[in-house]
């Protein structure tokens, strides 16, 4: 079969000494950076641009492609330790994984992480090898309908997000919404509420906001606290997952698989989404929802899962078409272009010795991660010892150098900053920040594509249901809505019975 | 004695102290560069425009004998790199590069922190940002007549995209359709990442792009180029017209250029003006530009092109004005 010989083509490349010494350093860098709050995957691929025009294209490649779907696996650690996203990707997986930590279960936690992240990862990619084309044909079909439609079900889901108080959280996530619309207005080209601040003509910095909210408010809040505040106990046995932890993640892990490398191959979606997506639906689908937020294995597993199949994902419509989904695929283009490698629907054809020479060197690559990662829990687990006037400090200066270094714009660590304050204001009174920030990324895509879609149809509203894909999103986001109502209802009517 | 000692001490060191305040512009050419010199780029790494400058950058650091060194400040369709620019001391020591629409287009649509006519010193124009009118592969017209035909037939019912509102994309193609009385819809998107796949799956019927970002595209036939919307035909598609060869009188005039904020001694910028100039009109670097990343590189002298900007900045006041894009 013809794929057979190219995977034998891939794996005479992607075995070559240089190139796995290309793939553990790509791997490594990719999970510090990962690690680091704010320093990421952007930054270090374009400071290493200029170094790798050195070596040898595939190389280079496969050394920055190590770096991005390393830094996804990294992003989990100081979630699960410290309540501070790595990444913008890995807030929701503060939402459990954090309290996992504080019941002694950071080992877990981070073990079910990095093997979820594995075996994402190595599952899309082979839907990556086997299914390119289908799907990129599919993905072209979105267009500006199907995308609100989309948006439209991932609100509706969002309510799912709350953990406390249902009003709470809708008023974050209309919070959200509002903060997303600051900046140009795509179709008048308007500014709205930048109050002629030009560092703010594209909005708010999504990492910057998140780093904020989540990262400078755990450590002022920590601050306040820290004398009243325990020492975490943790046993060192309690390492790896448990059997248990295993079959009650495992399912996770595949719904988290398959709906992020979904989401990812979708331009503009991307690793994000897709881990509030997967929790949402983890949430949903469990029997015991309420328990969602004080340290379910599946709240940590399915969005991990998730933003791993994302990365890759995302390699997809960069492969067949040269189009990147987010801005680090699109410094990878860039990247090939500088190479000579021309990115597009021919580039499989002309270089196929380069496409799987890439691909078996992720395969690789997610392996290293793997036997990177789960050695090094226990190193990770010390660092919740660590005396919290030290911790905190150095976490400080991480976050600001971190949002300085996204855009080198002083900007970003004063919104760092400003969402920080809002954060321990939110913590204090009870509000919580995952349905801002998913309202946040949402809103932007919700309201272009819906102005979009009317330009399109030229004002009319059908359009949404006229277009088969679209319609279905809809009616399922509908019934969706439709069955919290139900359930409830059939809460509320014993009590009334019980009354009579 | 110890007192007219005192004095020659003091009058000595506020001799010493009052020469450093002297400016001395025609010895600071003659040393310039001592130092590294600060690129400013104003788009992310990896685009057209950053691939340009750094390439540029390396040939220059050879020529100065100092490293160009290279800073991303994006944001705000190039505004920030510019402001970045703008802010910086005039001494020589940071240059970066400006897209047009930062100083012709853009201030007529926001309020910002700079000047377009004065604060900028220009050195030269370094490449003309090539663009051209494109629709899917397979769809039924295959010339830019073809299009029209089908727009005045079908009034409402065409729909260009661009890469964003306000860009040279968006407003050519109204310029063209306010020309001839068309009515035809824009779509924005963000960027060609975005409007690329629009084309490609059929939400949007035309776009116009870049050589670079269509170029793998139309090779592999899924897009088709209708038309050249810039000045001189592209040298790798040298079959397709031009719209000034069509008859049209105007054409996507955008320009990459590099500058210097105003106030940085004239020397200096000739200095350095020489120096780009004999670069980018080096017949092997232009065919390494145009060969790997599609891009033209093209001289035009920093006072013809101050005077370019006036005149497109007093063109895009009336022209933004009739389309109601104007702050």
């Amino acid at each position: 079969m013809d794929i057979l010989n190219f995977i034998f083509l891939g794996f005479k490349v992607g075995l070559q000494p240089v190139n796995l010494f290309y793939c553990f350093i790509g791997v490594l860098l990719g999970t510090l950076i990962g690690v680091l709050p704010g320093i990421g995957p952007v930054a270090t691929i374009s400071i290493l641009l200029p170094i790798t025009v050195k070596i040898s294209p595939v190389s280079a490649i496969i050394m920055l492609a190590g770096i991005y779907y390393g830094a996804q696996y990294g992003g989990s650690t100081t979630s699960i330790l410290v309540n501070i996203p790595g990444e913008a990707s890995s807030v929701v997986t503060c939402l459990d994984g954090y309290q996992m930590a504080r019941r002694g279960r950071a080992g877990p936690a981070l073990g079910i992480a990095a093997i979820g992240s594995f075996i994402a990862g190595t599952l899309s990619l082979l839907g990556l090898t086997f299914l390119a084309y289908p799907f990129t044909n599919m993905a072209l079909k979105f267009g500006p309908p199907e995308y609100f439609s989309l948006m439209v079900f991932a609100l509706i889901i969002l309510s799912y997000l709350a953990h406390g108080s249902m009003i709470k959280a809708l008023i974050m996530a209309m919070f959200g919404l509002i903060l997303s619309y600051v900046g140009m207005d795509i179709v008048t080209g308007r500014m709205r509420f930048t109050f002629n601040i030009l560092d703010l003509s594209d909005g708010f910095g999504l990492v910057p906001l998140v780093m904020g909210l989540f990262g400078i408010s755990e450590v002022l809040i920590n601050i306040e606290q820290t004398l009243s505040r325990e020492v975490f106990k943790t046993k060192i046995k309690n390492l790896l997952p448990t059997l248990k932890d295993w079959t009650t993640a495992k399912w996770a892990i595949l719904r988290g698989t398959i709906i992020g490398f979904f989401l990812g191959i979708l331009p503009g979606a991307g690793p994000v989404i897709s881990s509030f997506v997967s929790y949402t639906v983890e949430k949903r689908v469990s029997k015991t929802p309420e328990k969602f937020g004080t340290g379910m294995i599946e709240g940590v597993a399915g969005p991990e899962s998730a933003n791993n199949a994302s990365a890759q994902g995302a390699f997809i419509p960069l492969f067949t078409l040269g189009i990147p989904p987010n801005v680090t695929t699109a410094i990878l283009l860039g990247a090939l272009i500088i190479y000579g490698l021309q990115p597009g629907p021919l580039l499989i054809q002309d270089h196929p010795d380069f496409f799987w020479g890439v691909i078996v060197s992720m395969y690789i690559g997610n392996g290293m991660l793997l036997l990177l990662n789960l050695p090094m829990i226990p190193l990770w687990v010390q660092v919740l010892r660590v005396p919290y006037p030290i911790l905190f400090p150095l976490i400080l200066l991480f976050c600001l150098i971190g949002s300085y270094s996204l855009s080198n714009s002083t900007f970003d660590v004063f919104v760092m900053i400003f969402f920080g304050i809002v954060g321990y204001l939110m913590r204090k009174f009870n509000y919580e920040g995952a349905p801002l920030v998913m309202a946040f990324v949402l809103g932007p895509l919700l309201e272009q594509n819906l102005r979009r879609s009317l330009i399109i149809s030229g004002g009319s509203f059908s359009i949404f249901m006229t277009r088969p894909i679209s319609a279905i999103t809809l009616i399922i986001a509908f019934l969706l809505l439709l069955s919290t109502f139900i359930t409830n209802m059939r809460k509320k009517k014993p009590s009334s019975e019980e009354v009579i | 004695m110890a007192n007219k000692f005192q004095k020659t001490i003091i009058f000595s060191v506020t001799l010493l102290t009052l020469s450093f305040f002297i400016p001395t512009p025609f010895v600071l050419a003659i040393d310039y560069p001592t130092r590294p010199i600060s690129l400013i780029i104003q788009f992310t790494p990896g685009t057209t425009t950053d691939i340009i400058a750094r390439k540029l950058g390396d040939v220059v650091s050879k020529e100065l004998r100092q490293p160009l060194v290279p800073i991303n400040k994006t944001g705000g369709g190039g505004t920030i790199g510019v402001a970045e620019i703008i802010r910086s001391k005039p001494d020589g020591y940071t240059i970066g590069c400006i897209n047009m629409p930062t100083l012709a287009i853009i201030p007529h649509m926001q309020t910002l922190p700079y000047d377009p006519l004065r604060d900028i010193s220009h050195i030269c124009v370094i490449s003309p940002y090539e663009y051209g009118l494109y629709v899917k592969g397979d769809a039924p017209w295959n010339s830019l007549e073809e299009f029209i035909d089908y727009a005045r037939k079908n009034p409402g019912k065409v729909t260009h995209g661009s890469p964003g509102p306000g860009t040279t994309n968006h407003l050519i193609m109204v310029r063209i359709g306010k020309d001839l009385n068309l009515d035809w819809r824009h779509v924005p998107y963000k960027g060609d990442g975005e409007l690329i796949p629009a084309v490609l799956g059929g939400s949007v019927l035309s776009g116009v792009g870049s050589p670079a970002a269509l170029m793998p595209h139309i090779k592999a036939g899924k897009l088709k180029l209708l038309v050249v919307t810039s000045k001189d035909r592209w040298s790798y598609f040298p079959e397709v017209p031009t719209l000034l060869e069509k008859g049209y009188t105007y054409f996507q005039a955008s320009y990459l250029s590099l500058g210097a904020p105003a106030g940085t001694p004239e020397p200096i910028r000739q200095k350095l003006e020489d120096v780009i100039k004999k670069a980018i009109q080096d017949p092997a670097l232009k065919k390494e530009f145009e060969e790997k990343i599609y891009a033209k590189l093209e001289y035009i002298s920093g006072e013809e092109f101050k005077k370019f900007i006036g005149e497109q900045f007093l063109f895009y006041k009336d022209f933004l004005k009739t389309i109601g894009m104007t702050k």
